[in-house]
């Protein structure tokens, strides 16, 4: 890998945003494809920072710190990256569930697999099936995740899944499930088609499920 | 003595037995062929034929059961009358953006708003006014409704709204999504609604006409028919849900096999002249698939019989392919013994050929009907040049035709105008003395044509043939249930699998590699030629073979000894975090502030309204039992003790066929 791709991704690992993202502005002017450089330099620098994070070296305040960085050479990049590239891996429709205003555990998820190399349809808290089943409908993503942090909100996991179902759109899409209480047990009995435990975990499930 | 008719229309023949009621014993069997354009001539012909086998008389049949394919049939064949379809609370551009108008079936539909969610709640207001207008615009046009709404079977009431106001408006039949399924995915929901309201004319018009038959021969009992799980149905319901009798004929032949061959737990093979059907009977019943049956293009929601269908039987066209090897169908034809004994100059014809082989040797071509409205000139000149007897295929090739004479004549074959002849394991067998029912001089001959081109002996090609339907039979097993097991096989693109099954069918005999299947139930057979193929193939699976009594009628057996059974159920749910329970219902919602308050009163309104089902039916003695399901999952760890998700139950109403008749 080139020299300066090896530099931005140890600087995105480091948290250092506005270092990385002057190495972006750099590699650009060095005559590096926006495209390789988000590859090389950019989802290399995340996919450090998640393998960290599974195995418990980085914790979540780094995890946050790093994903700024990487968003502040996102910012850069994004206007230069055709169609295609900007998609990357394709799309991800994330939303917590109708009932639930928790975030913090989607957004990491929403960060990491921006990271990746998804592009991601953040729709927010608290929101309703119907409205999973529209965002479906107009971005045809590849992936939909689901999170919920009350025992009392999680039902609405099944709602959304049975919502998909009868509009005939379930299986065009693969469904993952996260939060605190969730389990792999219930992701099952609610014909999810994975759980995740955590966000690095989501980013390797997801690849798994579109491959 | 009291007997049960039964009748099954096939693909190829008309079967009808005549079964004691008491005894079980199959008490006489015939045959006739299916008479494809009005099914009724056949079924005439089969039952005429068994009653002169049987002294007995009309009065002492309690009761007919008949398995058809008119529903099937129709479906592939894009047949039935024009029909309307409402669907309510459903989203157009949703639609139209996934190709989902493409599933429903017809041109005619009709979005309302209205609908419910996933717990029964209504998201809009159903449009009535928009739904009279709609209605009163179609008397006269259409000939059934049917009427699917989002979550129907979550809430049934716009449905059962739009439903009173058609029996109010007009007199048509009217078809509700959440009558047929109790399952989500409300574009099939609207497919199968679809399906069944265009079919409803068609079904109405084939029990008429053979309550008519069955009425002349001086049979009084009632008529009932075989649904797509094995179980019967009186006709008047079956006018309603005709779409349930798709596929009744597999699970008719299951059900003949479980009481022919009297075992429980087995793979069912049945061999016809067309097709071989596999499926699994499980606990005395056909095992169904609860994906829904899929019929020609449309997926349905019909829980009935998971069958796999294989084109391959005993009247399967043998030939070389490309690469020398010898194949057996999928395309059926007229056996060459079979013609040769209907028309004797087919024999000298193939003498002829034997002196002077040409590629399409050994194969002709019969008109069956000598025009139709919408053929073409050249159609008509060709069908004369056939003229009613069957003409070797390479003369038409000959003659003054053109190079496509051979995709018109395939054009007309799919038509069912021309119909082809060749060898077939049919052949096959007259010419190793293994049957002997029609003119097996011609089975020789054509032996000889195809023999010749493989160096063999026409015994040798006719062993070949055998072997082939056998090993392509344990092949198919092998399949159904590899892919029953989540591993779908790939033949052509895996060659290690391919390899393994070869050495398993004993194919490659010089490998340092022997492989051995074995399957472990037995196989029941039954078909006309069962006898001959399934043993074995059951054999290459080291698996017990039976090949029950009277297999050839198998099917009509299995259509007369048939229970009522009828199925339906209620889903329990948490609302409000579990301070109150919503009951799902046949025709509504009601909530409980407790669980087992819920339960108890779904308990006792179901065992009327199964025991009101079960009647209408057709069936007085019922036994209404219960299974109930308790979803209830395991929270993450330090979170609490479960998380109760709801309570399936599930009503079963099972009963004898009642004799007596309204």
């Amino acid at each position: 890998m080139s020299d300066i791709l090896q530099k931005i991704a140890t600087k995105l690992y480091a948290g250092e945003e506005e270092e990385v993202a002057e190495l972006v502005k750099s590699a650009l002017d060095q005559g590096l494809s926006p495209s390789e450089i988000l590859q090389g330099g950019l989802i290399a620098g995340m996919d450090e920072v998640g393998r960290d994070f599974k195995c418990g070296e980085l914790f979540v305040p780094e995890v946050l710190v790093a994903a700024r960085a990487m968003h502040a050479g996102m910012n850069i990049l994004r206007p230069l990256l055709s169609k295609s590239d900007a998609q990357g891996l394709g799309k991800f429709v994330i939303g917590t569930v109708e009932g639930d205003l928790h975030d913090i555990g989607k957004n990491l998820v929403k960060m990491m697999m921006e990271g990746a190399g998804f592009e991601v349809i953040d729709l927010g808290t608290d929101v309703k099936p119907a409205a999973f089943v529209q965002a479906v409908k107009e971005h045809q993503p590849k992936l939909v995740g689901m999170s919920a942090l009350l025992t009392t909100t999680m039902v609405a996991m099944r709602s959304t899944i049975e919502a998909l179902n009868e509009a005939g759109v379930r299986g065009s899409v693969k469904v993952m499930v996260g939060g605190a209480p969730v389990t792999n047990d219930f992701a099952q009995s609610i014909g999810a088609d994975a759980y995740a435990p955590d966000a690095a975990a989501a980013v390797d499930i997801a690849r798994q499920l579109i491959a | 003595m009291k007997a049960a008719l039964g009748i099954d229309t096939g693909g190829t023949y008309t079967d009808a037995v005549l079964v004691e009621q008491s005894s079980g014993a199959v008490l006489a069997g015939a045959k006739a062929l299916t008479t494809y354009a009005d099914l009724s001539v056949g079924i005439e012909q089969a039952v005429s034929a068994v009653l002169e086998q049987q002294a007995l008389t009309p009065a002492e049949i309690e009761l007919v059961g008949l398995s058809t394919t008119l529903a099937t049939n129709a479906i592939v064949e894009e047949r039935g009358s024009p029909v309307c379809l409402l669907l309510i609370g459903y989203d157009p551009l949703l639609i139209r953006q996934y190709g989902f108008d493409r599933e429903l079936v017809t041109q005619d539909v009709v979005y309302l708003s209205g609908g419910h969610n996933s717990e029964g709640d209504e998201i809009a207001p159903l449009d009535e006014a928009a739904a009279r207008e709609a209605i009163l615009a179609r008397r006269g046009k259409v000939e059934a409704f049917a009427v699917s709404g989002y979550f129907s079977v979550r809430n049934p009431s716009h449905e059962l709204r739009v439903q009173a106001l058609i029996e109010e408006l007009c007199d048509l039949p009217v078809t509700c999504g959440h009558e047929l399924t109790s399952r989500l995915n409300a574009v099939r929901r609207a497919t199968t609604a679809a399906l069944n309201a265009r079919l409803i004319p068609l079904l109405r018009d084939l029990i008429n006409t053979v309550r008519g038959t069955l009425d002349r021969l001086g049979i009084t009992a009632p008529l009932m028919l075989v649904r797509g799980d094995g179980s019967l149905v009186r006709a008047e319901w079956a006018m309603r849900r005709p779409v349930e009798t798709i596929l009744s004929g597999p699970a008719a032949s299951v059900l003949g096999a479980w009481h022919l061959a009297g075992r429980r737990d087995a793979w069912v093979v049945d061999i016809g002249g067309t097709t071989t059907d596999i499926a699994a009977l499980r606990e005395g019943r056909p095992r169904l698939n609860p994906e829904g049956a899929q019929v020609g293009r449309w997926r349905t929601m019909v829980e009935a019989v998971d069958v796999h269908t294989v084109g391959l039987g005993g009247d399967s066209l043998v030939s070389l392919d490309g690469e020398g090897r010898l194949t057996v169908g999928p395309r059926r034809v007229i056996p060459l013994c079979a013609l040769a004994s209907e028309y004797p100059e087919v024999v000298d014809d193939l003498r002829q050929a034997v002196q002077s082989p040409h590629r399409l040797s050994g194969q002709f071509a019969v008109a069956q009907r000598q025009t139709a409205s919408w053929l073409s000139d050249d159609d008509r000149e060709l069908l004369r040049e056939l003229n009613g007897r069957p003409c070797p295929l390479h003369l038409l090739d000959q003659r003054t035709f053109g190079v496509l004479v051979m995709r018109r004549i395939e054009a007309l074959e799919a038509h069912r105008i021309v119909l082809r002849s060749g060898f077939t394991p049919t052949d096959a067998l007259h010419v190793l003395g293994r049957f002997d029912r029609w003119d097996a001089e011609a089975s020789r001959l054509g032996a000889v044509l195809l023999a010749g081109q493989l160096g063999l002996t026409p015994e040798a090609l006719s062993e070949q043939v055998v072997r082939t339907v056998s090993e392509r039979i344990a092949s198919e097993l092998v399949t159904k249930v590899l892919s029953d097991e989540g591993a779908v096989p790939d033949w052509k693109q895996d060659r290690a699998a391919a390899a393994l099954l070869d050495r398993s069918l004993g194919r490659a005999s010089a490998s340092d590699l022997g492989c051995s299947l074995t399957l472990r139930r037995p196989v029941v057979a039954v078909g006309a030629p069962a006898e001959v193929y399934v043993p074995p193939a059951a054999h290459l699976l080291h698996t017990e073979s039976l090949v029950a009594p009277h297999a050839g009628v198998a099917n009509a057996v299995g259509a007369a000894v048939g229970a009522v059974v009828q199925q339906a159920q209620v889903s329990i749910r948490p609302l409000e975090a579990g301070q109150m329970f919503r009951l799902h219902l046949p025709d509504g919602v009601r909530d409980f502030s407790s669980l087992e308050e819920g339960v108890s009163y779904a308990c006792q309104v179901m065992q009327s309204y199964l025991q009101t089902l079960a009647r209408q039916a057709g069936t007085d003695q019922v036994e209404v039992q219960v299974i109930r399901n308790d979803q209830i999952v395991p929270l993450a760890l330090g979170w609490g003790q479960d998380i109760y998700l709801g309570t399936e139950l599930i009503f079963t109403a099972v009963g004898r066929p009642s004799p007596a008749r309204e």
